[in-house]
């Protein structure tokens, strides 16, 4: 290196303690960052191609792994994208389940994201409480759908299981337990100077670069753009709910930590609805509960677990070409899915929250300094593996 | 054996090698990393260190740790300046634990004394950083380097402002023999004195040491480990005993310049060099753990924000520090 | 906003750059033209409002064509945000070129790259063409996307 360069390239990742699976290329001068290009697909596994090979059912899992704190919302989005196709609308009452799990999904998510940026920034206390408290959440999910993470619990025409036993009564004691814990997150964490100092007015994103940069989830939100899906276009339960669209107007750091926060709170709330406005009824399609063996079905009515019918297993899609958007924890994830009416879609198309917000690493690092980095990277709650796909 | 023991008594073989010397400094060193853990694992709600006997709560998982960097493959990368990359860290924590020699113990028991001891400890205390900076330069990785300069920044930043609050309470006691000091505060001590000067010197102190929320250094989510990314086994092991020898260093300072050394102590025990050590211990001790406190409660600065934290609040702050000593020395009418 | 309207509204619009309307129910309008007026139809598309892209997909018909849909919809008109509209065109299998639409939605950039790193298709005018965006840098053969790629599987349905 000659003297008179003055810049010096940096090449944070794919081994470094904050990169995560990804490359960031950083030309800095002196303490400023002139320029940074994330270097993407560390885990790509070709999930689109994937899915060309694999049967619609086969597809759900496959679907899920690469976004493995938020999970639901590619199931989810998946399934409505194929129910579009099959031309199907699930029962109420699975509609309500379908809800709960998303909602169970972003709470933790959030909790995720929120600890990866507290360690990011220094603070280990958050990232180790908010990593704690996530996992009330998980086993919550994990009762209901028998998983800790990848639920695959939402199936075209409805969901795998009933609400178990006395859930309504564990759910209520979770949320009591995360409403008497925000505070204390505000004591130590968002409260505290050192953090503030850090977060605020780092890495703003105006309205208008965020509308044109077409970011999503809570990104968008902190920027004072009001886009929710579950306003937008809304599915599952969310028309019959009564939840507000949380936003911030500042655009930065701690705007986007700030959103996640309220976002929970509104979780909580939904969640509560949703328990207590729950219809009785079936939880899987009529057509494809028939289709289940008598003998079968007399076993799902006890215990609320559905055995798939064999149509499941080679569903075939009517020829067609469908596109559902799901708002997840991080935001809102895209399925298109073109089908020609065969076993496996001819092409499917899967937009993740995580790939449409990669661009702002260009965007938000120029000027900044060098410690803003990792604190930009975390308010993202970017995820690479969910980028890649 | 009765002749080895009044060899070690000699204050000038038992103040280096025993208390404040290498001993009980490596000792604590052992304990306080322990506690740090165990403290951050407390506000985190979780255990921290436990299997290593696990009747004592995992006390003794240093002793583990030890011998595993001991046993570790050094390994030394072929780019890197090998005579400075292998010295720097014996240099690093000599330089941190060489100040020890002039603290002394009780009124009556120091390695030697000086009227100027106190000058001695701060100007030994500073040499330290420099072989921080050097390593950061020998490892040839920019991690390292930028690590090394981060450290240069952090060390102009906090060194005036703390000495000038060390040297305002030399001002109030009107001597710079550390002995003078401590039993200067025989009645009132100095932290009651001047608080700002007590107030200035602790943060800069934790600065200095790389403690959160200053751990800017070795930031592990922005620069990898800083100046000591490129090391591994007991040569890492050095370099991160370094900074608690460092903190423990001033923390012994701060205790004889704030909290009345090993005062309050009954006359008659003052010539026995034990229970007035044992307090002055104590004392280094509390301000030790309150360091380690501040990892479980803060994240870190940025470099920008910890230098403006020491040009433009703490230096004009010990500043006034030094105004309130004179302030009181007129008051009191001379010292 | 009605289905019906915005479809007519997009219609009116379209009428002098030969775009085919088409729509599903209840939200979605697909409008298709050629690529030389791909830019011009996403240019009157954003001035409508839909102001980003969501997802840039490529298909593929192996020995005959190439589709190219850019899913769009809006973030500042709320009441448009309901909608979804696919801007699409084809591409002939031997020229898969199309000029980038990254002048008028900047938020293509990576949707653009990947479709060029994985299908294969050229997108003039990105500044990325030719860099890699998923795959490894030294990768070489068939765009892994493509139908002629084919997928090695393993177990009982290989």
């Amino acid at each position: 290196m000659s003297l008179e360069e003055r810049e010096l390239e940096v090449l944070i990742g794919p081994q470094h303690p904050a990169s995560g699976h990804m490359r960031l290329v950083a030309k800095i001068d002196g303490d400023i960052v002139v320029e940074l290009r994330p270097n993407i697909g560390y885990v790509h596994r070709s999930v689109e191609k994937l899915a060309e090979v694999k049967k619609y059912l086969q597809i759900i899992p496959l679907v899920e792994r690469p976004s493995l704190a938020d999970t639901t919302a590619n199931n989810l989005a998946y399934v409505m994208a194929v129910e579009k196709l099959l031309g199907i609308e699930p029962p109420p009452r699975a509609q309500y389940l379908r809800t709960l799990l998303a909602e169970i999904n972003r709470i933790h998510s959030h909790f995720y994201g929120m600890g990866i940026h507290g360690v990011m920034i220094g603070s280990s206390t958050a990232y180790m409480w908010c990593f704690g408290d996530r996992e009330p959440l998980i086993e919550l999910a994990q009762e209901l759908t028998g998983a800790r993470l990848t639920y695959s619990y939402i199936v075209p025409g409805g969901v795998r299981r009933d609400l178990p036993q006395g859930f309504e009564d564990k759910v209520e004691r979770v949320m009591r337990y995360l409403e008497n814990r925000m505070p204390d997150y505000f004591d130590i964490y968002f409260n505290n100077p050192v953090t503030r100092a850090r977060l605020e007015g780092v890495g703003v994103l105006t309205k208008e670069d965020a509308i044109k940069l077409g970011v999503t989830g809570p990104n968008l939100r902190a920027s004072g753009v009001p886009y929710d899906v579950r306003k937008a276009e809304p599915y599952a339960a969310y028309p019959e709910l009564d939840f507000d669209v949380i936003t911030e107007e500042a655009g930065d750091a701690f705007a986007r930590v700030m959103v996640r926060v309220r976002e929970i709170q509104e979780s909580i709330k939904i969640i509560r609805q949703v328990l207590k406005n729950i219809p009785d009824g079936p939880i899987l399609d009529e057509k494809y509960m028939k289709m289940i063996p008598p003998n079968l079905r007399k076993q799902v009515e006890e215990t609320g677990h559905i055995k798939f019918p064999g149509v499941f297993a080679n569903l075939r899609v009517p020829a067609g070409e469908a596109v559902a958007r799901v708002e997840g924890g991080r935001g809102e994830v895209v399925f298109h899915i073109i089908s020609d009416g065969k076993m496996s879609p001819y092409r499917m198309r899967m937009v993740t929250p995580s790939f449409r917000n990669v661009i702002l690493f260009e965007h938000l690092t120029k000027g900044a300094r060098v410690a803003d980095i990792p604190a930009i990277y975390g308010s993202l709650d970017y995820f690479p593996p969910e980028a890649d796909r | 054996m009765q002749d080895l023991l009044s060899v070690i008594m000699e204050p000038y073989v038992f103040v280096p090698l025993i208390f404040p010397g290498i001993t009980v400094a490596f000792l604590l060193l052992l304990v306080i990393i322990w506690l740090e853990r165990k403290i951050a694992a407390k506000v985190q709600l979780r255990y921290g260190p436990l299997y290593v006997l696990k009747p004592l709560g995992g006390a003794i998982q240093m002793v583990a740790d030890l011998l595993r960097y001991l046993f570790q493959e050094p390994i030394i990368p072929k780019t890197v300046d090998k005579l400075a990359f292998i010295m720097t860290p014996a240099l690093l924590f000599g330089a941190a634990y060489l100040p020890t020699i002039a603290i002394p113990v009780s009124p009556t028991f120091y390695a030697f004394r000086n009227d100027l001891s106190l000058l001695i400890v701060l100007a030994l205390s500073t040499l330290a950083p420099i072989f921080t900076v050097v390593m950061g330069w020998a490892s040839n990785n920019k991690f390292s380097l930028i690590g090394g300069v981060r450290e240069g920044y952090i060390v102009v930043s906090y060194e005036i402002p703390m000495f000038l609050s060390a040297l305002s309470m030399a001002v109030l006691y009107g001597s710079l023999d550390l002995v003078e000091i401590a039993e200067a505060q025989k009645g009132i001590w100095g932290i009651f004195l001047n608080p700002v000067a007590a107030i200035t010197m602790l943060v800069l102190m934790y600065m200095s040491t790389s403690k959160f929320p200053f751990e800017i250094p070795e930031a592990e989510s922005e620069i990898v480990a800083g100046a000591y990314t490129e090391y591994s086994g007991i040569l890492y092991g050095l370099v991160m005993g370094a900074s608690y020898v460092k903190l423990y260093v001033l923390s012994l300072v701060f205790a004889i310049l704030f909290l009345g050394g090993w005062n309050p102590i009954p006359g008659f025990m003052a010539n026995d060099p034990l229970l007035p050590g044992v307090l002055l211990f104590i004392k280094a001790f509390i301000i030790i753990v309150i360091g380690a406190f501040l990892r479980a409660v803060y994240p870190r600065f940025r470099i920008d924000q910890a230098m403006d934290l020491g040009w433009k609040t703490m230096l004009p702050l010990s500043i006034i520090s030094i105004f309130i000593s004179l302030v009181e020395i007129m008051i009191m009418g001379g010292a | 906003m009605k289905f019906e309207e915005l479809k007519s509204q997009i219609e009116e619009r379209m009428k002098d750059l030969g775009a085919e309307i088409s729509g599903k129910e209840p939200n979605v309008v697909d409008v298709k033209v050629s690529r030389e007026k791909i830019v011009e139809a996403a240019k009157r598309l954003k001035e409508m409002g839909f102001d980003h892209v969501k997802a840039v997909t490529a298909i593929d018909y192996p020995n005959e064509r190439f589709e190219v849909v850019y899913v769009s919809s809006s973030y500042s008109n709320l009441e448009l945000a309901y909608f979804i509209v696919n801007l699409r065109t084809e591409l002939p299998y031997d020229d898969p070129k199309m000029p980038s639409l990254l002048e008028v939605w900047p938020s293509v950039l990576y949707q653009e790259h990947e479709e060029h790193d994985l299908m294969g298709i050229v997108f003039e005018g990105h500044p990325r063409m030719g860099e890699r965006l998923l795959l490894p840098e030294s990768y070489e053969g068939i765009p892994p996307l493509r139908k002629e790629f084919k997928v090695k599987t393993e177990g009982i349905n290989a």
